[in-house]
């Protein structure tokens, strides 16, 4: 399976997805009924029909499968697990960054990340960074330009 | 002609008082560290300096506020040359051959080359400014819906040429930013569309959290690889700011054809300065002898959108100045400010209030050389953040991400539409798909929706609006244009292959 | 460990004294005012609080500091929801418009202005229906006229989404004026505030807007007021030359109101609070010259006169936007 294949697949599933939710979008009750409701429905078909050209393409090519142009399967390599891993971080941090304010949600997140990058050796550069660039960002953020951030909870500030 | 002069120099008089030349630094100053950080642009800077340009008094407020908007222009390219963050939507552009250049070692050439190129596209405004303010102004006004509506089609157009090798996916990648451009409250029917049940998506997307996504964040996730490579090196030694007789050469044209269109495209409301510079990025990538190397680090694919940009933040003043109507989120911001210090915005405010005016005007030729001067060797303490480690300065650059989505729009649910654009990002690269006419069709698709829809309501379904009039047509000739060059230059270098053959 | 055990008790007891559930009534407001304006920076709303966060601090009727901050989104929708989860806090101030009352009848959200504290009404601005310098029409009764005819002959537009503010106050006056078929009217929406460009370039025949946002224009000539939805000709700005829709025989106003607002069971030491000074606010000559200058009329209702006048607009604006079907 080449990545080109794979584009195609997407863009026929985003196409037939996209173009079937916008025809069952609500119908406007003034005006022009389904004038919101053309374009959409235009672009889902568009989206349809090129994804197919590129699979049709894809097939008539039959091109080998080699590193360059096709995804490798498998169990996920250090390079991958690390990309996993940093974006579950991010995920995380989108969850605690209103509840537990910007400077400690961005220290553990950054504080993470570092970890991730530069494992056990330098865990005092990881803290440091951590700590510097969150303080620093909120201070010229909320302090210097007044716009503001979330707050530390029970601190308020 | 004589009479602008006059006013001019009545301008320059109060420009040229220490404590407003103080104000034109300030604000030139404050616009470009606001510009550089990721997700700040001139609109924040001019709401952050609300509550001081109280007391600074009307002439001294719309000094540095103006200082702030062309200032932010100048630094927004700053974290997009570097870091492939742009730290607005102006500099979406500049990321495209800025970041390329900064990977070759070249981040010097690309500092030194967008400052002067934000200096030439500054200054060459502002004296338009200075003499057809009123004619562009009453010219901008014969822009109604049918011609947005071609406009944004013609800037689409480019993009089919842009990527002549990958034109499946490239098509691909533009029909789906298009549909991202959907997502939100449809203003004409008062319909939701795509935003499932979402509060915060109703205003829909903003593009410049896609943009930090794919490219900030891909690009973090993508170098996690080179980062535990042993031969990875940063860049340790560093060279003056400055850039050669070559790039000059390449690039000069290109600065000279982006000013006109940026000042143009910023004098229509609504339009602004992302739309400025990627026109004129496709213009030149289109133009260019070399479109091949458009993307890899092509200087004058840095300059073209740097000059579209700071001049389309010279035009955006010009709804505002003369007709007291906002042309962009920043000029609304400053018609606020000017209301709030007892100044009537409208046509009547060169007569009734010269000094502020023209004042302003002629402070931005001030301000324009007080940033040249600044930035040169601000750039040369910037290009130094390319000296930290990559271990320490990718994490960092996933936090400026987050924080600049933050400051957009103060949402933690725009943190998940980056992180989904991040992996995105990484899947767009896996699978060469070209991401400039994604941004592109993301750009202008919203636009060009609503003023087709407009344009058919307001012809009662007639599609004779979209070529009864001269700029439609021109615009229409334009667009086949521009599908048609590259098809033809390369008949015409075949054939004279062919021939020396 | 001892002296980090008692760094630790200390850290947390300081933590809890400065912390919001321990606010007193006493000595009220004793800390930040959080001041949200539910729109992007630049729009009426953010305007407004920043006008009255100003007013408040140079004129030392609040001493603590009220920094603005905008939470967009949903029309006010985002921010109203963000309200909710901010009950019973005794500091946190917002500004709300028509749209409060839209956003819940249309089905935006499931909150209403019920579901806030009402403070106070401070301003008023009103519609106003302008035309170019060069339009045919000379009164409002003409283009309901037209309309009658044919309701598509008309090309009119507006700054706010279809269904909401331009397009409504509107519809409340064609409604008044005895037009059926309210939903056959087309109504052009523009964004980034274009309207006045597409008017003054030609590109439609009547803009639906507010007052003070045309007032630059009109000053010069450019464009010209048909007439205002004021229940009365205010005294100053441009609205004392134009006539009101009243006056010219259609029986109808539409305010376009600006008041402020509390979370839900904000704590009645400072609803009694910023009830009285924003009664004294409105008196200063600082409050009085903003409001000049933004062409604002000063329309102040204090809390119970203003809760009863949103239910009446509440009621009002829900028989429009069920004519429309928008109604959910």
């Amino acid at each position: 399976m080449t990545w080109n294949m794979i584009t195609g697949l997407i863009a026929t599933l985003i196409g037939v997805a996209y173009g079937w939710s916008a025809w069952n979008l609500p119908r406007a009750t003034f005006g022009s009924a389904t004038g919101h409701i053309v374009y959409p429905v235009i672009l889902g078909a568009l989206m349809t029909f090129l994804g197919l050209v590129l699979i049709v393409k894809e097939l008539l090519v039959k091109e080998k499968p080699s590193a360059r142009n096709a995804p490798k399967f498998g169990p996920l390599t250090r390079h991958g697990k690390e990309i996993a891993a940093a974006i579950g971080a991010s995920l995380v941090y989108a969850i605690i960054f209103e509840p537990l304010g910007y400077v400690i949600s961005t220290i553990l997140y950054l504080g993470a990340v570092l970890f991730l990058v530069n494992g056990r050796v330098k865990v005092a550069r990881t803290v440091i960074v951590a700590v510097f660039f969150s303080v620093g960002v909120y201070v010229l953020f909320s302090v210097l330009l007044g716009i503001q951030l979330p707050r530390m909870p029970l601190l308020d500030i | 002609m004589n009479e602008a002069l006059s006013q001019l120099f009545l301008g320059f008089q109060v420009a040229l008082t220490p404590i407003n030349i103080m104000w034109t630094t300030l604000g030139g100053v404050l616009g470009t560290i606001i510009g550089m950080l990721p997700g700040l642009g001139p609109a924040t800077g001019v709401a952050v300096l609300l509550p001081l340009t109280f007391k600074m008094g009307p002439v001294g407020a719309m000094i540095t506020m103006a200082g702030v908007y062309y200032g932010a222009m100048f630094g927004g390219s700053r974290a997009s040359i570097l870091l492939n963050t742009p730290g607005d939507g102006a500099a979406i552009a500049t990321c495209f051959d800025g970041y390329p250049m900064t990977q070759k070692g070249r981040a010097e050439a690309a500092l030194a080359m967008s400052a002067v190129a934000s200096f030439i596209g500054g200054m060459i405004a502002n004296v338009a400014m200075v003499f057809v303010a009123v004619p562009v102004a009453k010219f901008s006004l014969k822009f109604g819906p049918a011609e947005y509506t071609l406009l944004m089609l013609f800037a689409l157009a480019a993009t089919a040429a842009m990527s002549k090798e990958k034109i499946l996916q490239g098509f691909i990648g533009m029909v789906f930013g298009l549909m991202i451009s959907t997502v939100g409250l449809d203003g004409l029917t008062g319909v939701n569309r795509f935003t499932f049940n979402i509060l915060e998506l109703m205003g829909g997307i903003d593009f410049l959290i896609i943009i930090i996504g794919i490219y900030a964040l891909g690009e973090v996730f993508k170098s996690f690889k080179s980062v535990h490579d042993p031969s990875y090196k940063m860049q340790t030694k560093f060279g003056k700011i400055t850039f050669t007789k070559e790039d000059w050469k390449r690039s000069w044209p290109a600065i000279l054809r982006s000013t006109p269109l940026g000042f143009f495209i910023g004098a229509l409301p609504g339009a602004g300065g992302t739309m400025a510079a990627l026109m004129a990025y496709n213009n030149e990538k289109s133009l260019s002898k070399h479109p091949e190397e458009f993307g890899k680090g092509a200087i004058e694919g840095l300059a073209a959108p740097e000059a579209a940009n700071n001049a389309s933040s010279v035009g955006a003043l010009i709804p505002m100045m003369t007709l007291g109507i906002p042309g962009s989120g920043t000029t609304a911001v400053m018609l606020g400010a000017l209301l709030m210090l007892g100044l009537q915005p409208g046509p009547l405010l060169f007569t009734k209030q010269p000094e502020v005016a023209w004042g302003m005007i002629a402070s931005m030729f001030i301000g324009n050389v007080i940033l040249l001067i600044i930035n040169m060797p601000m750039a040369s303490i910037l290009v130094r953040v390319l000296s930290v480690p990559a271990k320490v300065l990718y994490p960092l650059i996933l936090g400026l991400a987050f924080i600049g989505t933050y400051a957009i729009t103060n949402s933690v649910v725009d943190f998940f539409i980056l992180i989904a654009f991040g992996l995105i990002g990484i899947f767009l690269d896996k699978a060469k798909i070209p991401t400039a006419p994604l941004i592109l069709g993301g750009i202008v698709g919203s636009t060009m929706e609503t003023s087709f829809r407009q344009a058919l309501m307001l012809s009662d379904g007639n599609m004779r609006i979209f070529h009864g009039s001269p700029i439609t047509k021109v615009l229409i000739g334009l667009t086949i244009f521009s599908i048609a060059w590259p098809f033809i230059e390369g008949a015409i270098k075949s054939a004279k292959r062919s021939r020396t053959a | 460990m001892n002296r980090i055990t008692r760094i630790l008790t200390a850290t947390v007891l300081v933590a809890f004294l400065t912390a919001p559930a321990f606010a007193q009534a006493k000595g009220y407001p004793s800390r930040t005012i959080e001041c949200y304006a539910p729109s992007g920076a630049g729009g009426g709303w953010d305007l407004t609080i920043r006008t009255v966060s100003k007013t408040l601090t140079d004129t030392g009727l609040v001493k603590v500091a009220m920094p603005v901050e905008n939470k967009s989104g949903g029309g006010g929708a985002v921010f109203l929801t963000a309200l909710q989860s901010m009950k019973k806090k005794d500091n946190v101030l917002t500004v709300y418009s028509p749209p409060l009352l839209f956003i819940n009848i249309n089905g935006t959200t499931p909150f209403s202005y019920k579901n806030t504290t009402p403070l106070a009404r401070l301003i008023t601005d009103f519609g106003a229906f302008v035309v170019r310098k060069d339009s045919k029409y000379t009164s409002i009764a003409q283009v309901i006229e037209d309309l009658r005819k044919n309701p598509t002959s008309v090309k009119f537009g507006g700054n706010s989404a279809a269904g909401s503010m331009d397009h409504i106050q509107f519809l409340v006056v064609a409604k008044a004026a005895g037009l059926t078929g309210l939903k056959n009217i087309q109504f052009i929406s523009f964004q980034d505030n274009a309207g006045a460009a597409q008017l003054l370039g030609g590109h439609i025949d009547m803009l639906s807007t507010g007052l003070g946002d045309v007032r630059g224009l009109v000053e010069s000539g450019d464009l010209r007021v048909l007439a205002s939805t004021a229940p009365t000709r205010p005294s100053f700005g441009i609205g004392k030359d134009v006539p009101t829709v009243r006056e010219q025989g259609i029986p109808v106003d539409f305010l376009n109101w600006r008041g402020i607002f509390g979370p839900p069971e904000m704590p009645a030491y400072a609803v009694k609070f910023w009830r009285d000074t924003f009664a004294r606010m409105v008196k200063t000559p600082e409050w009085q010259k903003s409001c000049e200058a933004n062409g604002w009329v000063q329309n102040y209702a204090d809390q119970p006169e203003f809760e009863q006048f949103l239910e009446a607009q509440n009621k009002l604006a829900r028989e429009i936007l069920t004519e429309l079907g928008m109604a959910k």
